[in-house]
């Protein structure tokens, strides 16, 4: 369902940020994306979600490619950047509204996933108040409930976990695993090797550009915790 | 001392770059630096050449009855005002909100070396505009003032002070404004209102001195004589550059630099917390129930278009003065109909035009001055990647920002010209002419500003207000519908003498239109193309 081939990018058409990536990820899959800072997950996962070019090989998303078919692929597809930059001047009901308004929902669609995912994560209460006098944490629920507005079969995170409460991570962590249930994918990165060894049903290991190791999570950490097989393979 | 000076050179990286000035890419081609040029030479040629000339004119009047001195006069209230607009609109992001205060607040930094550091990058920002502002004056009193070597030593020293008192002046009422407004919940749109009022309120006693059919500065000479009289530093910069006296001179840089010095003495610390309750504002609203009603793709991509409008109030002033001085003048004709013509005949210098012609000079100024095309997209900033990763085509998000544009002129358009018909007694089939002319403008300069914005894009700022008062797209956007202006006087003129005038303007809002569709196309080219290259 999500297909990366020999995805190659270069920011300054020297230094490849990302070299000859590829992976395939099925639905029901749970894949975790793991590298040090700057090894190229944030640049592979805007490339995915149609923000960057990218020199050479093909995304494909539910079997649309994000060059040639960007809006079939973001159709069915939900992204939620490391940042949540969101339109301050406008309330959390009406950023929702808008996310959901671009995909068509309909009001008693939107309503419902609305009221159930803000509830689940506790700002059911502030969604009249503006974005601007919200925290990181309450941003980062909002971008996730907007990205649950529409179904979409591949997700796409990056850091999720980063400034959510432990309730909220928790939660999250729920979510993906009853999205998986239902079909759909969750390919995320995360610093929290934890939870990726836990929650993940499958790991990449990116450095410099490169995958160094992927597949199922059992296999990749063998005997060992995924903690020692990453920095094994990061300091070889 | 030491730390004042890491401090400063660190913000003046971060504010002046020429990247951060300039926008994210205006260095990557020959083509974009060439236009990069050519908009500057024409801002500067734009300026000076209207400006200009009027000051020169003016200094070889007064000169010729030994009266050059009284340029300097008017080059000080002319610096006094630049400042007092610049730091009164500027001074709330620069000092009392600042968007860096997460990483310098926590520094162990004194607060008064902070503030001295964020008001020296302000300041700076005043000098380069007081610079442009006054720059035609000072040309023209040395062109026809006798040489003194003494005057031209002081000169700069003098300039340099002439901004800081009223700088402390707008600050201090800024910063007053900012008090008595920040626990209401509506303060932002508190302070825009503040703003048009005071702004509306200068330019119309700006324009009180004038009078119609000779050089309207000329008019304010006695009333800038009589000011120099009663308020020393006025006196005291004229007598320093005039007569080389020292000792003016002196009184004039000491009282500024004691005035500002105090300003960041005194207030650092309450300037900071101020900073610290800004970044703990919390408000709730009364409406509990959410709204879930559902429109278009296109209708709510427009919705955003207007909240982030309302909701940045410097962009608000900006690109939304002209429709409401529009709006005033409109209703204003209604009752003073020869006051609101008089108006009209300023600002077009005094050329003596049929009445029509001058109102539709004044509806195409004010629609020009709406140029929010060229900087919406440089808004998304760094929540770009929202409209990259939803299912909706670059062209569509770059026409909501065109149609925005063209509504927030034309509407405005559409309700001004029948109350000017009514106020002038102009007959109502003129004024849709005159309407299908604006509208075509509208189109045309809307269309154009997209293209500047996909062209010029500024994704990297702290604070909108270096977006829309700042960046080169903006720049472009308010001058480059300034040349539309002039072109389609010039085309209005040509037909106007092979055809009744009214159905010249039709002919101008058809070719403007179908010129706009034009330029719409290559802007819907270049989104496709490049929109997935624009980094934010």
């Amino acid at each position: 369902m999500l297909k990366i081939s020999h995805f190659t990018k270069s920011y300054d058409g020297k230094n490849k940020a990302c070299n000859d990536v590829s992976l395939d990820i099925e639905q029901g899959e749970i894949y975790g994306f793991i590298g040090h800072n700057g090894a190229g997950k944030t640049t592979l996962l805007k490339a995915i979600a149609g923000i960057h070019d990218f020199d050479a090989g093909e995304i494909l998303v539910d079997g649309h490619s994000i060059r040639t078919e960007p809006l079939a692929a973001k159709r069915a597809m939900a992204y939620l950047p490391d940042n949540p930059d969101v339109y301050e001047t406008l309330t959390g009901a009406q950023y929702l509204n808008f996310v959901a308004d671009i995909f068509g929902i309909s009001p008693a669609d939107r309503r419902k996933k609305i009221e159930a995912h803000a509830g689940m994560f506790e700002i059911a209460g502030v969604l009249n108040d503006p974005i601007a006098t919200y925290s990181h944490g309450m941003k980062q629920k909002l971008v996730i409930i907007s990205a649950l507005i529409h179904d979409p079969k591949v997700f796409v995170l990056d850091e999720p976990f980063v400034g959510l409460d432990p309730k909220a991570a928790f939660q999250l962590k729920e979510l993906f695993r009853d999205l998986c249930a239902k079909g759909a994918l969750v390919f995320f990165s995360t610093h929290i090797l934890e939870v990726a060894e836990k929650l993940c049903t499958k790991i990449a290991i990116i450095k410099q550009g490169r995958i160094v190791a992927s597949g199922p999570t059992a296999e990749i950490t063998r005997d060992g915790s995924l903690e020692s097989i990453f920095l094994e393979l990061i300091e070889r | 001392m030491s730390q004042f000076a890491t401090l400063a050179r660190t913000l003046f990286r971060v504010n002046f770059s020429p990247k951060r000035i300039l926008g994210s890419s205006y260095s990557d081609s020959k083509l974009k630096r060439i236009l990069v040029g050519f908009a500057l030479l024409y801002v500067l040629v734009a300026y000076m050449g209207g400006i200009g000339f009027l000051f020169y004119d003016l200094a070889r009047t007064l000169a010729s009855a030994d009266l050059v001195a009284v340029l300097l006069m008017y080059m000080y209230l002319y610096a006094f005002g630049t400042a007092v607009m610049l730091v009164f609109f500027r001074a709330d992001a620069a000092l009392f909100r600042l968007a860096d205060f997460d990483i310098l607040g926590p520094l162990p930094i004194k607060p008064r070396t902070l503030v001295a550091a964020k008001a020296l990058v302000l300041m700076t920002n005043v000098y380069v505009m007081t610079l442009f502002v006054t720059a035609p004056i000072a040309f023209s009193y040395f062109a026809f003032a006798p040489t003194s070597v003494a005057g031209a030593l002081l000169f700069l020293p003098t300039f340099l002070a002439v901004p800081l008192l009223p700088a402390v002046l707008a600050a201090l009422f800024s910063f007053s404004v900012r008090l008595l407004t920040e626990r209401l919940p509506k303060s932002r749109m508190i302070n825009t209102v503040l703003m048009f009022a005071v702004f509306i309120g200068l330019m119309v006693s700006s324009f009180s001195f004038s009078a119609a059919g000779e050089n309207p500065l000329l008019n304010q000479q006695g009333f800038i004589a009589g000011l120099g009289e009663m308020f020393p530093p006025m006196g005291w910069f004229a007598a320093a550059v005039h007569e080389g006296d020292v000792l003016s001179a002196l009184f004039l840089v000491l009282s500024g630099v004691a005035v500002f010095a105090a300003f960041v003495l005194v207030l650092s610390r309450k300037i900071l917390k101020t900073n610290a309750r800004a970044k703990n504002e919390r408000w709730s609203a009364r409406r509990k129930t959410v709204d879930y009603r559902g429109t278009t793709a296109f209708r709510t991509l427009l919705g955003k278009e207007w909240r982030t409008f309302v909701g940045v109030p410097m962009y608000i002033f900006n690109a939304g003065f002209g429709p409401v001085i529009l709006l005033v003048a409109a209703v204003a004709s209604l009752f003073f109909a020869d006051k609101v013509l008089a108006l009209f005949t300023d600002l077009a210098e005094g050329a003596e035009l049929p009445t029509p012609f001058l109102v539709l000079g004044f509806v195409g100024f004010c629609v020009g001055m709406v140029y929010t095309s060229a900087v919406s997209l440089s808004i998304e900033g760094k929540k770009l990647w929202i409209v990259k990763s939803l299912p909706v085509a670059p062209p569509t998000v770059m026409d909501a920002k065109l149609a925005f544009n063209v509504l927030l002129g034309s509407l405005p358009a559409a309700v001004a010209l029948p109350l000017f018909a009514i106020g002038f007694g102009i007959p109502f089939l003129d004024a849709a002419a005159m309407l299908c002319a604006v509208f075509g403008f509208s189109l045309l300069t809307s269309a154009v500003g997209s293209i500047v914005n996909l062209r010029f894009p500024k994704f990297s700022f702290h604070n909108e207000v270096e977006v829309v008062k700042q960046s080169l797209a903006a720049l472009i956007g308010v001058f480059g519908g300034f040349g539309v202006i002039a072109a389609e006087g010039f085309a209005l003129y040509g037909l106007s003498r092979i055809m009744p005038w009214q159905a010249g303007l039709l002919v101008l809002g058809i070719v403007s239109a179908a010129a706009a569709y034009g330029v719409r196309l290559r802007v819907i080219r270049l989104a496709e193309n490049l929109f997935i290259k624009l980094g934010a």
